[in-house]
């Protein structure tokens, strides 16, 4: 290749890699300045510029990619500060959809693992350059607010436990619900639950709800999270984790195929939820509530000596 | 520390001067080969890839204002201070004595104090 279309095709990667609206004035500038770059380089070395003196050139100017990013502040879909994160919701997200699989009633259960691994994946891609488009945009230019990490929201504490009751009360007597908000018309025959299900394994779902209500009503009472408090939490979401994983493998939930169906999907999908919103907890560190963790840290008694 | 992490660290350095550097050769139009020559020749070696970029996210910033020239045969674009790359220069000469001094001092007494 002579050294004229080594120039070219060196400019035309790096500005390839620029916005649109830069690319030809930088083009340009950017050839005009390579050539005289590997003409000086040539001079200093006794030579005429050719083919070896142009490569070892433009070798050291930088890879096109390096080049182009020096140029202007490009959008990262994924910062540096983030990776982490991105990495280790992937990670947690893959796992918890590997170990679903077995459950699933799909007819062909390692496509539909790829597919919801790739949609995983593009849900997490999604969120992280939103995210980081919003910063880039100004948002986090807001003044930094100190926020209390234990605090509770009592309001919302309340509401859970509003929800949690009427959860209960919808699940459990589903026809009673439909036939007062409906003027005494009766649920469809194919709602029905099956009664085993009915009998025996709902009601322990209910016992652990009536337990997270407690803990809720905890909570708005005291105000304030600490370990014990966040220990039951993650406890408490787990059982509930391992009853629905029961409520998949020990038999139908309705007695009709198609809710059935559609109530093992759901209660699938509220596992994975679930088993996140634990994750999450677990690595933010249920241990973690400010003053304890602050007292016993070796790197405040050593500030102290 | 490792002397393998020294190039490096210097380099990091180097970096934070970069724009003084250039701003400084920058009281009269240059272009790019020409202001890198100019910035060589004081002992402020900067990589190609480094400083063609930087004059245009200066200029972007309204630091440098720029034209083209064809003059001289190859068309060439020239850069020079704005009305406020002029103040931004004033600035960070100003912040550049300010550290000189200061590293100066730390540098001269090694930074013990007798503790």
């Amino acid at each position: 290749m002579d050294v004229d279309s080594m120039i070219a095709t060196y400019v035309d990667d790096v500005t390839q890699l620029l916005p649109r609206k830069q690319r030809r004035d930088v083009a340009l500038e950017l050839r005009e300045l390579v050539r005289e770059e590997l003409q000086g380089r040539a001079a200093a070395q006794g030579r005429v510029l050719d083919a070896d003196i142009a490569l070892a050139g433009l070798r050291a100017f930088g890879t096109p990619q390096d080049v182009a990013a020096r140029y202007f502040e490009p959008w990262v879909i994924v910062p540096a500060t983030q990776t982490r994160r991105f990495g280790f919701a992937a990670v947690i997200g893959i796992a918890v959809l590997v170990a679903l699989t077995p459950l699933s009633n799909e007819s062909s259960p390692a496509n539909s693992l790829a597919l919801a691994i790739l949609a995983w994946l593009g849900v997490l891609v999604v969120y992280f350059g939103c995210r980081s488009l919003m910063q880039r945009r100004g948002a986090s230019e807001a003044a930094w607010v100190p926020r209390e990490r234990d605090k509770v929201n009592r309001i919302g504490s309340v509401l859970l436990i509003v929800v949690i009751g009427l959860g209960i009360i919808a699940y459990g007597a589903p026809g009673w619900l439909f036939a007062q908000l409906t003027h005494g018309h009766k649920l469809a025959a194919w709602l029905d639950y099956d009664p085993t299900f009915h009998d025996t394994r709902l009601p322990v779902l209910f016992v652990l709800w009536g337990c997270q209500a407690i803990l809720f009503a905890t909570l708005a009472v005291r105000g304030r999270w600490n370990v014990s408090l966040r220990r039951v939490d993650v406890a408490l979401g787990a059982a509930v984790v391992l009853v629905l994983l029961w409520f998949l493998v020990a038999g139908p939930v309705f007695r009709e195929a198609v809710p059935n169906r559609v109530a093992l999907s759901l209660i699938s999908a509220s596992i994975l939820f679930l088993l996140i919103d634990i994750g999450v907890k677990l690595y933010r560190g249920v241990d973690r509530v400010a003053g304890e963790v602050a007292f016993d840290a070796p790197s405040l008694s050593m500030t102290r000596k | 520390m490792a002397k393998d992490d020294i190039p490096p660290l210097a380099l990091e350095l180097r970096r934070g001067v970069i724009v003084l550097a250039a701003l400084s050769q920058l009281r009269s139009p240059r272009y790019g080969y020409e202001l890198r020559q100019a910035l060589a020749d004081c002992g402020m070696v900067i990589e190609e890839g480094t400083l063609y970029p930087l004059l245009r996210r200066l200029e972007t910033q309204g630091v440098l204002s720029s034209e083209w020239r064809t003059n001289e045969g190859a068309p060439r674009r020239y850069y020079v201070l704005s009305a406020e790359g002029r103040r931004l220069f004033k600035r960070l000469t100003e912040t550049w004595y300010g550290l000189n001094e200061a590293m100066g001092r730390l540098l001269t007494n090694g930074g013990h104090d007798g503790r």
